[in-house]
This record gives structure tokens, sequence and C-alpha cells, in this order.
């Protein structure tokens, strides 16, 4: 099991969609520190994502980090993997989990 | 001093009580109306301050567990409140930034998002200690709401360099306040049911 916590090892002012929308986007936390633990199919150990200790998330952040995921890698594997912790704001968990959900894969 | 003096009001208006009660004892039955005043039988006594003493406990009981209720129901209400005005400050930031785009307004319409979500956040861990209506039915209804509103101003062109929102993307924003302030509303009202 490992343990991603955005505001330590990404950034506090996660920005927006694309890399080109600025610095700290969802497509560029993906790519960094997602997608390197779900490039080997036989992986399944967990990833608990930390929430907490950001200014905030937009919309287009989370859904192109975690709905981006869902879409390259599977909604299934995705949400078997993925834990979240938000003592801050409870309905980002829902939110994500979501995206993910109405990936259709 | 204030609950000594409560205690000795109500005191006297038991003993008033009883001794009332004991004369309307005594002059309810014809036979012994030429009794004087203060001439009681012990079993009237004994059954007229029983009724007496339970009938203030169980009033205190229930005027007590009346007030619980209502002040648990009123912090329930004034936390409604508190996510209603950080709803109304996310919406004017939202409204700013969605005319003139700009990094600075986009870090305050973050920041306002993160309120709304923090004061949502106490509003689900009440869900233990309120169980009066259908709190966990509205409170759903709000988070859902509240992540529609959010996602109507904060996907995309949500900071994108020059983003500009249609007039649909626009009206959806206000829809989605629209609807969740009703939201709010609802859940105010249910709580005074």
């Amino acid at each position: 099991m490992i343990t991603i916590n955005i505001a330590k090892e990404f950034s506090t002012t996660p920005g927006a969609r694309y890399k080109a929308d600025g610095p700290f986007s969802g497509e560029e936390f993906r790519e960094k520190l997602l997608e390197k633990h779900f490039e080997d199919p036989n992986s399944d150990y967990e990833i608990t994502i930390v929430l907490d200790g950001t200014e905030g998330y937009a919309t287009s952040f989370l859904e192109e980090a975690f709905g981006g995921l869902a879409r390259k890698y599977g909604k299934k594997i995705c949400l078997k993997r993925l834990r979240f912790v938000s003592t801050e704001e409870s309905s980002l968990i829902d939110e994500i989990t979501g995206y993910m959900q109405d990936v259709e894969n | 001093m204030w609950k000594t003096d409560k205690l000795l009001v109500i005191l006297a208006i038991l003993i008033f009580l009883l001794i009332l009660g004991l004369d309307l004892a005594v002059w309810l039955r014809p036979n012994e109306v030429g009794k004087s005043f203060f001439q009681f039988k012990l079993t009237d006594v004994l059954q007229i301050a029983t009724t007496l003493i339970v009938g203030v406990f169980v009033s205190y009981f229930l005027s007590k567990r009346t007030s619980h209720e209502f002040r648990r129901r009123e912090i329930y209400s004034q936390l409604l409140d508190r996510i209603q005005r950080a709803v109304e400050s996310m919406y004017a930031a939202g409204g700013k930034y969605i005319d003139t785009p700009d990094p600075t307004l986009q870090k305050k319409v973050v920041a306002s998002l993160k309120s709304v979500g923090i004061v949502l956040t106490i509003l689900r861990s009440m869900r233990t200690t309120c169980d009066f209506a259908d709190l966990q039915k509205t409170e759903s209804a709000i988070v859902s709401r509240f992540i529609k509103t959010k996602a109507a101003l904060t996907d995309s062109p949500f900071g994108q360099a020059g983003a500009s929102y249609t007039v649909s993307k626009r009206n959806a924003f206000h829809q989605e306040y629209q609807l969740l302030l009703n939201e709010i509303y609802k859940c105010k009202i249910q709580i005074f049911r």
C-alpha cells in the first residue's frame, strides 16, 4: 500500500485540467504521480490519496486526474485500488468517485 | 441565587396547589362540608401530594426534553445559515470569474468552494447526532447539488487562458446555484416540521 499526499508531493494549489492551462494541472498530476502505479496490470496494491492541505480543487483538476485515469486504465481497477482520505472536505470523495463511475468502460 | 428563588417559587406553588386540592377533596364530599378549612384526611394528603409531585416531574422532564430538542434544531439551522452564506459568497466569486476570468479570481473561486466543502463536512458529521426529520436524505441532496454547482463553474473552461463561458454554461451555473439554494431552504423548513 502506498500513500500520495497531494499537498506534500504535488502542490498546495492544484490547477485546472490540462498542462496547457497552467502549472499543477490534473493531467500533470495523473502523469507524474498516478499512472506509474497502474502501468503494470498485475499490480494490485492499494493507493491512498490524501486530499487535505491544499487550497481547494477545481472540478476540471479532479475529473482529469481521476476520471482520466479511469478512462485510461478502466474504472473497475481504479475504483478498486484507489482510496481517498479527506477530513477537511468529505464531499470531495463523493465527487471523485462519481467522476470515475461516470466513465464508460 | 436565581435558581434558589425559582425553587422557592415552585415549592410555594406546590404547597398552594396541595392545600387547594385538599380543600376541593373535602368540599366535594357533602357530609364533610361543615369541617374547618384545614381539617384533612391523611389519605387525601398523600393522594394529592403524590399526584402533584408526579405531575411536576413529568412536566419538568417533558419541558427539558422539548427545549433540548429545539436547541439541537436551532444549532442545525445555524449551520445551514453558514452553508448558505458560504454558497452565496461562492456564487459571487464565481459570477465575477465568469465575467472576467483571471488567475486571482480563479484562486478566490477555489478557496470559496473549499469553504463550502468544509461546512458541508461539519453538516455530515452531525448525521449521527441529529436524528430528526429526514436529514440524511436532505443533506445528501445538498451535497450532490453542490457538486453539480461546482462542476458548472469549475469544469473546463475554468482555468484556461482566455477562458470564456458560453451563454448556456453561464445559465447552467446560475440554475445549479438556484437549485442548491432550494435544497438548503428545503432542509431548513424540514428541521422545524
